[in-house]
């Protein structure tokens, strides 16, 4: 393997042992090397060039680390897959590492180590990167399932060394996709060949989705006995306790934080224990989450209202007032930022018993709302804070906007429910939510019997005003596309009206790059489209 | 305890790591090969196996040693296993006499293609039971890896020498175990082999005997479920 040719990137806080990885990647013939020594100073960098290879120290200071790293600019997509991540440990890093569930770096590397070694590990490391690109370069911010999985299916026909990887990509596929059975078949498959926990779990998660959490819940329990240190097996155990046992599903939590402190999983455990009026244990979870990460690079503005929310509940007044302005200190002054403490601010002043600032800091919230566009955790914030001080229309107001919009998104949904029963309103929620739903299913129902009975032209204008105003929601852009393109099979091809189901089709994507219904209308599109149209991307 | 435990192991790690790079300067300072020289070197290197072992066999009896059971590419761990064997081996076997090599049969590594199992603990397991056939083989050492009927990997590691004395063959069919009887480096490869474990229930193990090579020679397997 020729390394003379790759470009690197060297991430340590610490100058020595920069020097001495370079000099030992330099005796390799890894010569074209950056160095960054802290976690921003790295992001700048990848997002301004490519790199065949980062390697990275686990201990990044400040409270940061390479795991978190990784995770971040794999989730953010800064990092494409086939750039190669090697990951230089300690012997407490090593087990961070090795048992980290979502993101694992391609290979990790014990200190000391010789130059020889580090040659060996990357050559290895860049041979399956070049042996797996055909899958790889599908694994982007867009995936492209039907490549991807051709592409999967390929590497196992042509069975090599890496045929487990390669299965082990394919049943992420099949699950993102919600093919239960055929990933349930792949998972059987590999466990019949050999025990190894990563099918444990895919074959548990296949299950739930295959509408068996009884069965799934129990694999990820015998899992764990097997495997104590093995994270997504908790992870996936959590995922499915959370709907129907709060109090088990942070039980989990608390279980995998001992396995592994990671922010992510402090963020999940302080949730649960909100949920369930633990509140002690969620403003211990939520300051570990707010305190550890000196830099302000991963934490957000989520934590801050966690913890803001654990001292309300105790009455630690004075404690809230303080963590709400700490906000100020740690993150970029935004108006998102600004509506976020405002509207946390209000909340806390209301519990106090202090009307006039309660309501002099919601009126800046709803100012903020007014003047930006908000995401979707401030906008509920902002009506939580409507609640509390007395204006629950306002409230429902900004609920419903957000329901419509994110109809298909269960976690939003969720969020809305927790809501509710902060404010005492569970019943009222429920019903909110339930008639949200149904309105928008009897708007799908009414376009399509408007269609029907050959009133395309009516329906077109219903489920376009529809998709206009919701643009996240991928079913109502969806089916408006599907109508525009009914049109056009009807009376022939139109360039205005082919741009418009062009334009609808992105927002679902967009919106739900997994919705079931998308590759039918992509489908349509492709056989109507003219040749000169635009080219759907996916 | 476990903190200071930990550090105080850390930093004896990290001073033998420096003594390993004073002794690489030393050799080259006298020109090359010194067998004095070399044999520090492998002694470096078994002490601190037996520092990661401590540790390892502490933490187990606190109730937190951490595995990380993953899929392994056994042609790629067996590869990295000889190569840092051979980068810290002692020149002498048993009687003064010289071991000339250790046979493998890793035939079976390819057919298997990856196994999973924690690659630093079982590494060093390995290692530490074939420094302990080099001290003990007369002439020959046969390292094989071989697919387990009923599913398991198993790692057999054997010699020509002497074989195990009775009381250790003995004290192997006893559930309980002392230290003292056994020796660090088998207490800590029992104890590894009985943590890997498969959810139906399986677990692994260490397998003694005097069917080695020779007469009655030692044997030593590693069952990985």
């Amino acid at each position: 393997m020729d390394l003379r040719e790759k470009v690197g990137l060297l991430i340590d806080d610490m100058p020595s042992m920069r020097t001495t990885v370079r000099m030992q990647l330099a005796s390799i013939g890894l010569e074209k090397c950056d160095q960054a020594s802290t976690v921003k100073e790295a992001i700048d960098k990848l997002t301004a060039k490519h790199y065949d290879l980062i390697v990275c120290d686990y201990n990044l200071g400040k409270g940061t680390d390479g795991q978190q790293f990784l995770e971040l600019v794999r989730r953010r997509h800064i990092l494409p897959m086939t750039t190669a991540f090697l990951m230089i440990t300690g012997e407490t890093g090593y087990q961070q590492v090795s048992t980290a569930a979502e993101y694992s770096p391609d290979d990790y590397l014990l200190k000391p180590f010789t130059a020889d070694t580090l040659g060996v590990r990357l050559s290895r490391i860049f041979d399956r990167k070049e042996a797996l690109e055909p899958v790889y370069k599908h694994l982007g911010a867009k995936i492209d399932y039907t490549k991807a999985l051709a592409a999967c299916d390929e590497a196992i026909e042509v069975k090599s060394r890496y045929t487990l990887e390669v299965l082990r990509i394919k049943g992420d596929l099949l699950l993102a996709k919600g093919r239960a059975t055929d990933a349930l078949a792949l998972y059987e498959g590999v466990l019949q060949e050999r025990a190894t926990p990563w099918a444990e779990v895919g074959k548990a998660n296949a299950l739930i989705a295959y509408g068996n959490p009884d069965e799934a819940r129990s694999l990820l329990e015998q899992a764990l006995v097997a495997y104590p240190n093995y994270l997504a097996a908790y992870d996936a155990l959590a995922d499915l306790l959370v709907k129907t046992d709060k109090f088990a599903a942070q039980q989990v939590v608390d279980q995998a934080l001992h396995v592994a402190s990671t922010t992510q999983r402090q963020r999940e455990l302080g949730a649960l224990a909100l949920a369930n009026k633990d509140y002690e244990r969620a403003e211990g979870a939520f300051k570990i989450a707010v305190e550890r990460d000196r830099t302000g690079f991963f934490k957000s503005h989520d934590d801050y209202a966690g913890l803001t929310r654990s001292y309300v509940e105790q009455d630690k007044i004075q404690d809230a007032l303080a963590a709400v302005k700490d906000m100020s200190t740690h993150f970029q002054r935004t108006p998102e930022l600004a509506a976020r403490q405002a509207a946390l601010e209000s909340q806390v002043h209301v519990r106090a018993g202090d009307e006039k600032n309660a309501k002099a800091a919601l009126a800046k919230a709803q100012a903020a709302q007014k003047s930006a566009k908000l995401d979707i955790n401030t906008m509920l914030e902002i009506a939580q804070a409507c609640f509390a001080n007395g204006q629950p229309d306002d409230a429902k107001k900004i609920i419903q906007d957000v329901a419509e919009n994110y109809q298909e998104d269960e976690k939003v949904l969720d969020s809305i429910r927790t809501v509710f029963e902060v404010a005492g309103l569970e019943d009222e929620g429920a019903l909110l939510l339930d008639d949200t739903k149904k309105r928008m299913i009897r708007l799908n129902n009414e376009a399509v019997a408007l269609a029907k009975s050959g009133e395309l032209d009516k329906a077109i204008m219903m489920l376009v005003e529809a998709a206009d105003r919701l643009p996240n929601n991928a079913q109502v852009a969806i089916n408006a596309a599907q109508a525009v393109l009914a049109r056009v099979q009807s009376i022939g091809a139109d360039m205005t009206q082919i741009a418009q189901a062009h334009r609808y089709i992105t927002q679902a994507i967009k919106a739900n790059p997994l919705h079931p219904k998308l590759d039918a209308v992509v489908a349509f599109y492709r056989k109507l489209a003219p040749t000169g149209a635009r080219p759907l991307e996916i | 305890m476990e903190i200071l435990l930990a550090a105080a192991i850390h930093d004896a790690k990290n001073a033998l790591n420096s003594l390993g790079v004073w002794l690489d300067k030393a050799q080259q300072e006298c020109g090359g090969q010194s067998a004095a020289l070399n044999q520090a070197k492998a002694v470096t290197a078994t002490i601190s196996g037996q520092l990661v072992e401590l540790l390892a066999l502490y933490r187990a009896g606190e109730g937190n040693l951490r595995m990380a059971v993953e899929d392994q590419h056994l042609e790629d761990f067996m590869g990295d296993l000889m190569a840092e064997l051979s980068a810290t081996r002692t020149a002498d076997a048993a009687d003064g006499a010289t071991v000339q090599s250790i046979e493998t049969d890793f035939a079976a590594a390819r057919e298997i293609d990856a196994w999973a199992f924690d690659a630093y603990l079982v590494k060093f397991v390995l290692l530490d039971a074939l420094r302990n056939a080099l001290r003990h083989a007369r002439h020959k050492i046969h390292f094989s890896i071989a697919a387990e009927p009923g599913g398991g990997i198993r790692f057999s590691i054997a010699d020509d020498g002497a074989g195990y004395p009775d009381s250790i063959l003995r004290a192997e069919s006893t559930a309980k175990m002392t230290a003292e009887s056994s020796g660090l480096g088998l207490s800590f490869a029992r104890v590894i082999a009985e943590r890997h474990a498969t959810p139906a229930g399986r677990h692994g193990r260490v397998e003694l005997a005097n069917d080695g090579l020779g007469q009655g020679g030692a044997r030593l397997s590693l069952i990985l479920p």
